[in-house]
C-alpha cells in the first residue's frame, strides 16, 4: 500500500472515531448548563475558579462553579477560566500564577487542602485578590490581597449523622470519603460525632479512598461496607459517589446513601436519602460580589446554618424512610445548632481524624 | 469478621477484577506480537466514553459495550500506524497517548455528556445451580455477564496465541520477526492484527468499568487500571490462565483495602497504608516473577527487508 494512502487511512479512522463519539450526543446538555436569569451589563473585573472537580460533576466542582456562573450573570463580571480536575498544590499554583499574570482580578481555590497556593500566588501577584475555599490560614500569614472562605461543612455533616443514626434500622452507619484532610475529615467526624449524639451507641465504619473520582473504588468500598451491615452510607466524595449510588442499589431495598455538596437526588432517586448542601453556589457568588466591591481583606471568612451551609436536601420519594418524629427532632437540631444551644466543634477539633468517636458529647451542649 | 464480609471481599474482588482482566488479556496478544503498548490506560477511557455515551443516549448498556469493540478497533488502527507504520517510540508514543487519550475525553465529556445521568449497571446474573454452592456461588456464579465473558475470553486468548497457526505467527511475529518474514509472513500485518485485536479487548474493558458500575463517565475513571493492567501481564508471564491469577489478586486486594480501614484490629493501620495495598501486592509479586522475560523483540520497531524508514 502507498505510504501516502495509508496516512489517509489513518487519519480516516481518526475522524471516524471522533464522528463516531460525537454523533452518539447532543446539546441538550449545554442548554441544561446555562445559567438562567437575566444577565447583567459586563464590568471591567474578571474572575477565575480553580477546583478539584468539574463543572458537571454532580458535586463540589459543580456547585462551586455554578456560583462564579451566578455572579458572573448578576454583577457582569467576566469568567476568565474555570481550572477543573486540578489536585496537587503545584496544579494549583502553575494554573493561579497563569491566571494572575493575564490579568485575572480574582483567584478562587476551591481546594482546602492548597492553602500553600493561596499564599504563593498572591505574594506573587500583589495585584491579584486570591482567595481559597474550605481552609483557614492564620491571619498574620495572609498576604494583604488574600483571603480563606469556609463552609464550615461540619455542621452539616453533623446534622446528616443525627438524622441518619435516627433513620438507620441497623445501627451501623458508614462513610466514604475522598482524602484525610483536616477540611475534609470535619465532614466525616462531624459525621460520626452527629450520629453519636443521636445514640451514643451507633457504629460508623469509615473510609477513605483516596480519590474523587474513582468509582469503581468507593462502589467497592460501599459494597463492602453495606456487607458489614450499613444501612446508611455518608459520601464526603466527588463524582466518586456514583459508585456508592451502585452500591445501594445492588444491595438492594432498605440501603441508602447521604450524598454531599449538591442535590444528588436525579442520579439515584431510589437510594438517594437526601444530599448535604452547603451552599456553595452562594457562597462562591457571595465572595465574588465582595471582591467586585472591593471588600475583600485579608482574613478568614466562614459561612454557617445561617448562610444555608450545611441543609440538608429533601428526601423527595423516600421521604416515607424517614420517620415524622426524627424529622421533627433534626429539625430542632439545626435551630439548636443555629441558636448556638448545640456548638459543633470547628476544624481546629474535627480535623483530626477519630475525633467525631472520642469527643465529649457533654461538651456540644452549651451551658447558658 | 462474619462471612458475608469475607464473601463480599471476594465478591468485589471479582468485579474489580474484570476491567483489568480484559485489558490485561488485550495486552498479552499485542505483547506476544512485539508491540509494547503502554497505551491501555487510553484505550480504556475510549471504551469507557464510549459505554457511557451509549447508556446517557438512551442506547443501552448492551449497546455501549458491543459499540466499545469498534471503536477500540480503530483506536488500534491508528496505534498500529504509529507504532508499525512509523515505527514511532512506543514507550514515549503510548505514555503521550494516554494523555492525549485523558484530555480527549474530558473535552468530551464537558462537552457533549455534561451532568450525571441516573445510575445504572449490569444486573448481576445467577448461574442456576452453581450459584447455590456455599460461598463459591455468590462469589463467582452471581456476577454481571462481563464477569463471565471475561473467564471465558481468557479461555479463547489461550487457544487463540497457543493452539492456531494465527497465534504461533504472531508470537513469532514478537520472537524472530526477521526469521517470521523470512518464513513469507507479513510482521507487520500480525502487529497491526494483534495491536487491534489487543486493544479492541482494552477499549471493552473500559467499558465494562462503566457498565459494572454505574453507568456514568467522569474524567479519569480508569484511575490506572491500565498500568495495572501492563504489570499483571508481566506476572502472568503472557499466559492467559496466569493472568487471571494475577488480576483476582489485585481485585482482592482491592476490595479489602476497603473492608479493612473499618475492620476491627485491621483498622489501626493508617487509612493510606491500606489504599497502597494492591500496588504493592502487584509490585511485590512482579518481582518474585522476575523470571518473567519479555518476548524478544517486544517494544523493538521493525522494518521490513527493503523498505525504507
Amino acid at each position: 500500500m502507498h505510504r501516502s494512502l495509508r496516512g489517509c487511512i489513518a487519519v480516516v479512522a481518526a475522524g471516524a472515531l471522533a464522528f463516531g463519539a460525537v454523533a452518539c450526543g447532543d446539546d441538550e446538555s449545554d442548554a441544561a448548563a446555562e445559567t438562567t436569569g437575566a444577565t447583567a451589563a459586563a464590568i471591567d473585573y474578571s474572575v477565575a475558579v480553580l477546583s478539584p472537580g468539574s463543572a458537571s460533576d454532580g458535586s463540589w466542582g459543580q456547585a462551586t462553579t455554578e456560583g462564579v456562573d451566578a455572579a458572573s450573570a448578576e454583577f457582569g463580571v467576566t469568567i476568565d477560566g474555570k481550572g477543573e480536575n486540578l489536585l496537587t498544590p503545584e496544579e494549583y499554583t502553575q494554573q493561579g500564577t497563569a491566571f494572575a499574570k493575564s490579568g485575572t482580578d480574582l483567584i478562587l481555590m476551591a481546594n482546602g487542602s492548597v492553602p500553600q497556593s493561596v499564599t504563593k500566588v498572591a505574594t506573587d501577584f500583589p495585584e491579584a485578590t486570591v482567595c481559597g475555599a474550605a481552609m483557614t490560614i492564620p491571619e498574620d500569614e495572609l498576604p494583604a490581597n488574600a483571603c480563606t472562605y469556609d463552609p464550615e461543612q461540619q455542621e452539616g455533616a453533623f446534622s446528616a449523622g443525627y438524622l441518619a443514626a435516627l433513620t438507620s434500622k441497623s445501627g451501623k452507619l458508614g462513610v466514604v470519603a475522598g482524602f484525610a484532610f483536616p477540611a475534609l475529615t470535619r465532614q466525616v467526624e462531624g459525621f460520626t460525632l452527629g450520629a453519636r449524639y443521636a445514640n451514643p451507641d451507633i457504629e460508623v465504619k469509615q473510609v477513605y479512598i483516596n480519590s474523587w473520582t474513582d468509582v469503581a473504588a468507593a462502589k467497592a468500598a460501599g459494597a463492602a461496607q453495606y456487607a458489614d451491615g450499613v444501612d446508611i452510607i455518608f459520601s464526603a466524595t466527588d463524582s466518586a459517589t456514583q459508585g456508592l449510588f451502585a452500591a445501594a442499589q445492588e444491595k438492594g431495598e432498605g440501603n441508602y446513601v447521604i450524598a454531599s455538596y449538591f442535590d444528588s437526588n436525579a442520579q439515584a432517586p431510589d437510594v438517594v436519602l437526601t444530599s448535604v448542601l452547603y451552599n456553595l453556589q452562594g457562597v462562591n457568588k457571595e465572595m465574588v460580589a465582595k471582591a467586585v466591591e472591593d471588600e475583600i481583606e485579608p482574613t478568614n471568612y466562614t459561612f454557617g446554618l445561617d448562610f444555608g451551609v450545611g441543609e440538608l436536601a429533601p428526601f423527595y420519594d423516600l421521604d416515607s424512610v424517614v420517620p415524622e418524629d426524627v424529622k421533627t427532632k433534626s429539625d430542632a437540631l439545626v435551630a439548636a445548632i443555629k441558636d448556638g444551644s448545640v456548638v459543633v466543634p470547628d476544624t481546629t477539633v474535627l480535623g483530626t481524624t477519630g475525633a467525631g468517636a472520642t469527643y465529649d458529647l457533654a461538651k456540644l451542649e452549651a451551658t447558658p | 469478621m462474619n462471612s458475608d464480609v469475607i464473601i463480599s471481599v471476594f465478591v468485589t474482588g471479582i468485579a474489580l477484577m474484570t476491567p483489568v482482566l480484559w485489558a490485561a488479556l488485550g495486552e498479552a496478544i499485542t505483547e506476544r506480537a512485539g508491540i509494547l503498548n503502554i497505551g491501555i490506560e487510553g484505550v480504556m477511557l475510549g471504551g469507557a466514553l464510549t459505554c457511557a455515551w451509549c447508556i446517557r443516549e438512551g442506547a443501552g448498556i448492551t449497546t455501549g459495550l458491543l459499540l466499545s469493540i469498534p471503536v477500540g478497533a480503530l483506536i488500534g488502527v491508528i496505534l498500529s500506524y504509529l507504532w508499525v507504520t512509523r515505527g514511532a517510540d512506543q514507550i514515549v508514543s503510548g505514555i503521550i497517548f494516554n494523555l492525549l487519550a485523558l484530555g480527549v475525553t474530558t473535552l468530551l465529556f464537558e462537552e457533549y455528556l455534561k451532568g450525571v445521568g441516573v445510575v445504572t449497571s449490569l444486573d448481576k446474573i445467577a448461574i442456576p445451580g452453581l450459584s447455590e454452592i456455599p460461598w463459591l456461588g455468590e462469589i463467582l456464579f452471581t456476577q454481571n455477564i462481563t464477569v463471565y465473558l471475561a473467564l471465558l475470553a481468557a479461555v479463547l486468548v489461550f487457544l487463540l496465541l497457543h493452539r492456531t497457526w494465527f497465534g504461533l505467527y504472531l508470537r513469532s511475529a514478537g520472537e524472530k520477526p526477521r526469521a517470521t518474514e523470512t518464513a513469507g509472513l507479513s510482521v507487520p500485518r500480525l502487529r497491526y492484527a494483534s495491536v487491534i485485536i489487543g486493544s479492541a479487548l482494552m477499549c471493552f474493558g473500559g467499558a465494562t468499568l462503566v457498565a459494572s458500575t454505574s453507568g456514568g463517565f467522569v474524567t479519569n475513571v480508569t484511575a490506572g487500571q491500565g498500568f495495572v493492567a501492563l504489570a499483571i501481564v508481566v506476572l502472568g508471564r503472557w499466559n492467559p490462565f496466569l493472568i487471571i491469577g494475577g488480576a483476582v489478586l489485585f481485585g482482592v486486594t482491592q476490595a479489602l483495602q476497603f473492608q479493612a480501614q473499618s475492620l476491627g484490629f485491621l483498622s489501626a493501620l493508617p487509612a493510606e497504608a491500606w489504599l497502597a495495598l494492591p500496588y504493592v501486592v502487584t509490585i511485590v509479586a512482579v518481582v518474585l516473577a522476575k523470571s518473567s522475560r519479555y518476548p524478544n523483540a517486544c517494544g523493538v520497531p521493525f522494518t521490513p527487508a527493503g523498505a525504507t524508514r
